[in-house]
């Protein structure tokens, strides 16, 4: 059963990589700004998915309050992003 | 061991829903539709994760720790998706030709009309007093 969990982790670490990789082609291409921020902040939600699924395979409690901090982080990136934006226009 | 198939399903349906905001977000005609897409699946996706790695420790302080998280994703989340929305308005971002109705336009209109920008908060204020 062990071996269960280890597989199938591992399998969705992959596929999580593979879905930022779909997110870094807006991040990368995105033609306004506003799409590159809403990029970023999917990307961290999808960095809050690995972070879970390390907690799961090595069975540590500590990542959790890792994402916490990220969380967190996340939130006042997006939020600074468009205040400076939002002071950029205004000039 | 139903708690372990339990939690590797749960964070397999949350992967799912990340997924489909990945395509949302490549496959949307514009800003604002995108930002929908990738808002809600997210949060519905990260919230199935966080729950899948509850089932998985069984234990309390992991749960009130996730519930805080979560609360906090729900709350964050949707209003970092209104304010980069708005900033996104105030840009000017082009929308989609699909787009059929505008219900800001005519706000922002009157919000920016000259003689009308410093007026609103007085008026409030001098009937309030």
């Amino acid at each position: 059963m062990e071996g269960f969990t280890d597989i199938s982790m591992k399998l969705a670490l992959g596929i999580l990589i593979f879905t930022s990789g779909l997110i870094m082609y807006r991040l990368v291409r995105g033609p306004s700004i506003a799409d590159r921020v809403t990029a970023f902040d999917v990307l961290t939600c999808v960095t809050i998915g690995v972070l879970s699924v390390f907690a799961i395979m090595s069975d540590k409690e500590l990542y959790i309050d890792v994402i916490f901090t990220l969380s967190f982080v996340a939130f006042l990136g997006a939020i600074a992003f468009s205040f400076y934006l939002n002071k950029r226009k205004k000039k | 061991m139903t708690g372990l198939l339990l939690s590797v399903v749960l964070i397999y349906i949350g992967i799912a829903f990340i997924l489909i905001a990945a395509i949302g977000i490549i496959r949307m005609p514009d800003v604002y539709t995108r930002m929908s897409a990738a808002s809600k699946a997210v949060t519905f996706g990260t919230g199935f994760i966080l729950l899948g790695v509850v089932v998985h420790f069984n234990d309390t302080m992991v749960l009130i720790k996730v519930a805080g998280i979560f609360i906090f994703l729900l709350f964050s989340i949707s209003v970092a998706a209104h304010v980069i929305g708005l900033t996104a308005y105030r840009d000017q971002t082009e929308m989609s030709s699909l787009t059929f109705l505008d219900e800001l336009e005519a706000d922002v209109a009157r919000h920016q009309a000259p003689e009308k920008v410093a007026d609103p908060d007085k008026k409030v204020k001098e009937t309030g007093v």
